[in-house]
């Protein structure tokens, strides 16, 4: 009853409104504040202050650029819809490259040239990688060129045989296969391809190439996997890396996560 | 009753404030989370009204719209004094900056105070195409970067901060004699957000203890040359001029054989083609060499060129990552030329058509004196990827009338004081380098294998130097392309080489001094001399198609006292 009366008083009702207004002031202006090192204006670039080092602030995020607006090099991918080595479908882009960075081979369980070797290399690039990325920043993908030959069973036993484990702590790695001519799309839009045709029948000569990116960062390149091995790893993580800790910084030596793992393989 | 009404009254502010607020945030959350959840599937939404320019530009580009801009002369913050303490940058000078010496104790000839400048790599937009606005990235934030105008015997040292977000550059001054630390060398990095410190000499290797003027630069330039990432920035816009000026070259100028600013205009051609959102079409997994269908002169697309009748000089410079340019004159008139590269020849050479693998640069004086009112430049050249023309060096495919790229509106009366250089005009004395100088033969052979680039059956390695030529000595060096289809044209750093023969054959007019670039056609077998002097590496020579220098057609050489040797460990790096 009291309150009731309270409330009719004129005083009260203007306070009340200056707090609101005061409130929803305040608000606004400190939500109008930049965030630090991350743009939501349209086509502009974050402006770099001028006295950052890349190497004085190791986790300078990479991941400001390209803008929502920008395009990227994924938007080119084929969209295909992938089975992988269990059988389960994936979404190309969607479920395995989008917003993380991938490393993409293309081989088939048959091949005994180029493959195998490809492959051990991959094995012990993904071992240093997974030092310095976290499980859910990166996936390996290899598809397979031989489509007809290469079913989803077929594909976990070469996993097996070729002792690639999947380790839930560790980066995905994923056996896949899919309908020919979408594979072949995608080989192409990946550029993983001979201008040559005669070449480009050649299955082997696609095998030994490692096409790798970062969604995030918009970057990608590819490099033939049999180069040196060092070389190698330091591009990835030059193209790959989602801070300059990643892309340049030093390996970290007491992850015990990665040494159970490094240690178990 | 007082105290009960601002009591009550700080009660109701309070609340008020808690619910607008709570209900403000609520919403605020509603909206980030529906925002969150759309994002991506809105942006590939969006990115699907983008047309890429993959198959050709999508957008409305007018020619002979926009007039020909000449890039601004890059200023220097100070000449003679320090402006900037040396130790400070991440990645430091040169150690040549403090001796003045190369190695053997090879005085470095300086004629001049140093000259210091401060350059700065970052993003930006560029008008090229009228009204649409491109993001780039420039030195200096502009499209193509400042001209350095320097004197011979000037050490200059530009002090160059990355503030790229995340590329580690490098960068080359192309036909520069300069030390290893500030060559450009693919992983002596400035990383992003550090600097470093190039030293450029300015200087020309000395022979018999004299300075061997023959080997004087002219028309250089500077761009991008990170390992990988060389092929993306190039087309993004980290490029420039680079112009040394000798006594000699002064004295043509001022004898009024050569014309002298503002007749005398660096022109960079780059071929692009742009996304219909305006931003450089640019595709990293295009292994073979990208293309573009816009011709792009000094950042403008298709730019008209006003000139008066009577002699200009022309500094063309192909930027393109992969395509091949031969210009010529839509009147057939031939161009005067002047140099090809870095290098002046000895005579003026008249070339009827100018051909260009990119990186090369042919300078050049075209007579207007009797021009019509409009004469064009083409590209008569036919290329339909990244392989390189159709046909062979000697035998090339071509259109003509070619593809118009650039028009000249010629007007007013004739200049009764036009600049006096014909064909045959003498110009830099030359000696050519004599056959027998040479100690040691290597062969090279540049092949394609597994999807990426080789020279000898290997892949570009950064620690291992593929030819350490002994300091002071003079090699014979066989490139070999041996793919079919493809074109290679093959860059040495630190010193120009003479071609002796091309297939068995005389090299093609302008090729017939000092050059820094080989064209290598198909099949194709140069022979070559070169000098190494002055510095010791590493250095690098690599094929210039952009795409395939990233994907490893790279050998470093490097010069030292105690070869000739092959395949060493690196004994000298900069990071």
């Amino acid at each position: 009853m009291e309150t009731r009366l309270l409330l009719r008083k004129k005083s009260l009702w203007v306070t009340f409104v200056c707090g609101a207004a005061l409130a929803l002031g305040m608000l606004i202006w400190i939500t109008r504040q930049p965030s630090q090192g991350h743009s939501d204006a349209g086509g502009d670039y974050p402006e770099q202050s001028g006295d950052y080092h890349a190497l004085k602030n190791p986790r300078m995020s990479f991941v400001t650029y390209p803008t929502e607006m920008n395009t990227r090099v994924s938007d080119r991918f084929e969209e295909i819809i992938l089975m992988d080595q269990d059988g389960d479908s994936r979404a190309f882009y969607r479920d395995l490259v989008a917003d993380r960075s991938t490393c993409i081979v293309f081989f088939y369980t048959r091949c005994t040239g180029s493959c195998p070797t490809t492959l051990q290399t991959i094995k012990q690039l993904k071992k240093h990688l997974d030092l310095i990325f976290q499980e859910d920043e990166l996936k390996f993908i290899a598809l397979t060129l031989e489509p007809e030959v290469d079913t989803p069973e077929q594909l976990r036993q070469y996993m097996q045989d070729s002792g690639i484990v999947d380790d839930p702590e560790l980066s995905e790695w994923i056996f896949a296969t899919a309908d020919f001519e979408a594979l072949e799309r995608l080989r192409f839009s990946l550029g993983v391809y001979d201008l040559d045709p005669e070449i480009d029948a050649d299955k082997t000569e696609h095998a030994s190439l490692l096409t790798f990116g970062n969604d995030r960062t918009d970057r990608w390149a590819a490099l033939p996997a049999d180069m040196d091995f060092q070389q190698l790893l330091s591009a990835m993580r030059k193209v790959m890396g989602n801070d300059s800790r990643q892309a340049f910084g030093d390996f970290p030596k007491n992850k015990v996560r990665s040494e159970v793992a490094l240690s178990s393989k | 009753m007082r105290k009960m009404l601002s009591r009550r009254s700080l009660i109701a502010t309070g609340a008020g404030a808690a619910i607008s607020l709570g209900g403000l945030a609520a919403a605020g959350r509603k909206r980030k989370r529906a925002k969150g959840n759309g994002k991506k599937k809105n942006r590939r939404q969006r990115n699907r009204d983008i047309q890429f320019g993959d198959e050709g530009t999508p957008l409305a580009v007018g020619r002979f719209v926009q007039p020909l801009p000449v890039p601004p002369t890059k200023k220097p913050v100070s000449v003679g004094s320090t402006p900037f303490d040396l130790n400070a940058s991440e990645h430091g000078i040169a150690p040549e900056y403090f001796t003045r010496r190369g190695q053997d104790n090879v005085p470095l000839p300086v004629h001049f105070p140093d000259k210091f400048y401060q350059l700065e790599i970052r993003q930006g937009f560029a008008e090229i195409i009228p009204g649409v606005q491109t993001p780039i990235v420039g030195y200096d934030g502009l499209y193509p970067g400042p001209t350095f105008k320097t004197r011979l015997g000037e050490p200059t040292i530009v002090r160059t901060q990355n503030r790229h977000p995340h590329f580690p550059l490098s960068t080359h001054l192309h036909g520069g004699h300069t030390p290893a630390h500030s060559d450009g060398f693919p992983n002596f990095y400035i990383l992003p957000g550090n600097t470093r410190d190039y030293f450029y000499p300015n200087c020309v290797p000395l022979r018999d203890g004299a300075e061997d003027f023959s080997t004087s630069p002219s028309t250089l330039w500077y761009h991008d040359h990170a390992m990988d990432i060389a092929a993306e920035t190039n087309i993004l816009g980290l490029s420039g001029f680079y112009l040394v000026y000798d006594q000699l070259e002064l004295d043509l100028i001022a004898r009024n054989v050569l014309p002298q600013e503002p007749l005398d205009i660096p022109v960079v051609i780059q071929d692009r083609s742009f996304n219909s959102d305006g931003s450089f079409f640019f595709d990293p997994l295009d292994h073979n060499g990208s293309l573009g269908d816009i011709y792009v002169l000094n950042g403008k697309a298709f730019p008209t060129c006003k000139v008066r009748r009577g002699k200009y000089r022309f500094r063309f410079l192909n930027g393109c990552n992969a395509r091949h340019l031969e210009l010529r004159l839509s009147t057939s008139q031939p161009f005067i030329g002047v140099g090809t590269d870095g290098h002046m020849y000895d005579r003026a050479t008249l070339r009827d058509t100018l051909l260009m693998s990119p990186a090369k640069r042919a300078d050049v004086v075209i007579d207007f004196s009797d021009a019509p009112d409009e004469v064009y430049l083409e590209n008569i050249l036919i290329q339909e990827d990244g392989r390189g023309p159709k046909g062979k060096l000697f035998d090339r495919d071509v259109e003509v009338p070619g593809e118009k790229i650039m028009k000249f509106v010629v007007e007013g009366r004739e200049n009764r004081r036009s600049a006096t250089i014909e064909g045959g005009t003498p110009l830099r004395p030359f000696t050519p380098i004599n056959p027998s100088e040479a100690t040691v033969t290597r062969q090279f052979d540049f092949e394609r294998r597994k999807g990426a680039w080789q020279i000898n059956h290997q892949f570009f390695n950064e620690n291992v130097a593929n030819a350490c030529p002994r300091l002071g000595s003079t090699e014979k060096w066989v490139l070999k392309n041996g793919s079919g289809g493809w074109w290679h044209p093959i860059h040495i750093h630190l010193e120009s080489h003479q071609i002796q023969s091309i297939d068995g054959r005389r090299p093609l007019v302008g090729e017939r001094c000092l050059v820094d670039t080989t064209m290598l056609g198909p099949n194709s077998e140069a022979e070559i001399l070169i000098r190494f002097r002055t510095f010791e590496g590493p250095f690098v020579f690599h094929c210039h198609t952009l795409e395939h220098e990233d994907m490893r057609m790279m050998f470093v050489v490097d010069p030292r006292r105690d070869g000739p040797l092959k395949n060493q460990k690196l004994d000298r790096t900069f990071f």
